[in-house]
């Protein structure tokens, strides 16, 4: 082989090399920035998180003191009625007709239902504020991480819902489900949320099927909740996390908030809820939470002085 | 009426700091109704508890308001429930004055912050008008059978 060309191939190569290193140095640059820019993204969630649990703490505490006020004093306005109306039938007699009429009417018609209006509207009021009051603290609350067996938590669900179930006669199916590190009241309420609500929106006059299960993967630990029931409509399916918004046919009491709790419990856990249905056949709920080691969770304690 | 009893029988004045003056009348009407007759005083942020206590400002040059009882709320403008509650705690001429906390909250952390910083009654303003009278009533009924050390 002659000399010349290795050298040739040599040059050649170091040339590559070099060429390579240049590559590299840009695509560390690149990869520099891209982390920088990530870490300053990660950094503008935390504090809009933050700035939006405050928000609704603090909207939450700030509305109920009017509420007070309306509640308050709508009741000593009724007290103060009651005391007129004792003495109406004793001023009566003195009223012309047309001024009998009005003052009945205003003080055991009219003023009677403003009262009522308001105080309902007070009520309602005192629902909501009441609803992200405690959303807030479910997206505050320190969690304790530990193991948590699954099929004990879904076991003891069912357990709580058995007279329901019976009831309605459904066939409930439990697969495989495993443990996951989280918060063990977290899981219950997640849990119990999706159950309950597969078994409240059910379809009529079919005989339901709930079937729970569950993988572990790598990284995650997934279990899902199957149900046969009425599904529901895409064009619902925005509403089925969000507060207070509740899908199709309103035949079954609530405040629209159980999902919504869910959810906010399962971004806490690092992970999420996810809803697949098909109207008129059934709705998968799936819940995926990553699988935190219990060296992670210490970092979550709560610290003992607050 | 019964009044607050005092070791050496003084009378008790009531000082209730609440910004919301909606609040304050409720308060005061539902104590009347408990039969509480003591002299109540109003004041609507933390800085003017704060001056009534130490009698500074407005309260500079009066005769003293005599032995007291605070009823606290927490959200208050200038000065907040938890800073009066400090400052009280801190100083060795407020530090043995009952503190009633008196708010719109039942947040467990905010109690439990109360109650470290030294308040001996936490009560929380339910919605709920009756259970609201009811609360200020049976506080009102507390009051009339407590006994308030000398604050001297």
């Amino acid at each position: 082989v002659a000399v010349g060309t290795v050298s040739e191939s040599v040059s050649v190569l170091e040339a590559e090399v070099a060429a390579l290193n240049e590559l590299l140095a840009v695509q560390e640059r690149v990869v520099g920035e891209q982390s920088a820019k990530l870490k300053r993204y990660a950094d503008d969630l935390e504090r809009a998180n933050e700035e939006v649990k405050q928000f609704a703490y603090i909207v939450s505490h700030d509305l109920r003191a009017p509420l007070i006020n309306l509640r308050g004093f709508a009741s000593e306005l009724r007290a103060a009625c009651a005391i007129l109306d004792s003495h109406l039938a004793l001023t009566l007699p003195h009223l012309d007709e047309e001024q009998q009429r009005e003052a009945t009417a205003a003080l055991r018609q009219d003023i009677p239902q403003a009262l009522e209006f308001l105080e309902a509207s007070v009520t309602r009021m005192d629902r909501f504020i009441n609803a992200v009051l405690k959303l807030s603290r479910l997206g505050r609350n320190d969690l304790h991480f530990e193991r948590v067996n699954l099929h004990e938590v879904v076991q003891a669900v069912l357990e709580g819902l058995a007279h329901q179930i019976e009831e309605r006669q459904v066939k409930v199916m439990i697969g495989s489900l495993s443990e996951v590190i989280g918060d063990r009241t977290a899981i219950e309420q997640i849990v119990g949320n999706i159950l309950t609500n597969a078994l409240h929106y059910l379809e009529p006059g079919r005989p339901g099927k709930i079937e729970v299960g569950g993988e572990q993967r790598n990284r995650e630990t997934t279990f899902f909740v199957r149900d046969n029931g009425r599904g529901i409509a895409e064009s619902d399916m925005p509403k089925v996390f969000a507060l207070f918004r509740r899908a199709g046919t309103q035949d079954v009491k609530g405040e629209g908030m159980g999902l919504a709790y869910a959810q906010t419990l399962a971004h806490r856990h690092g992970g999420y809820i996810r809803c697949d249905s098909e109207p008129g056949v059934g709705t998968t709920f799936t819940v995926v939470l990553s699988n935190h080691t219990e060296t992670e969770s210490a970092g979550n304690a709560p610290t003992a002085t607050d | 009426m019964p009044q607050l009893q005092q070791t050496d029988k003084h009378e008790v004045t009531i000082l209730l700091a609440e910004d919301d003056l909606g609040h304050a009348v409720l308060i005061e009407k539902n104590l009347r109704r408990a039969k509480i007759a003591n002299r109540i005083i109003t004041v609507g942020d933390g800085q003017a508890a704060l001056e009534c206590l130490f009698g500074e400002a407005n309260w500079a040059g009066k005769k003293p308001v005599g032995p007291m009882l605070v009823l606290l709320d927490l959200n208050m403008p200038v000065l907040d429930g938890y800073q009066v509650l400090e400052r009280m705690k801190a100083d060795e001429r407020t530090r043995r004055i009952p503190v009633i906390v008196l708010t719109t909250t039942d947040d467990p952390r905010e109690v439990d912050r109360c109650y470290g910083l030294g308040c001996n009654v936490y009560v929380s303003k339910p919605v709920d008008y009756e259970r609201f009278s009811e609360a200020v009533q049976t506080l009102g009924l507390f009051l009339s059978i407590v006994t308030i050390p000398d604050g001297e």
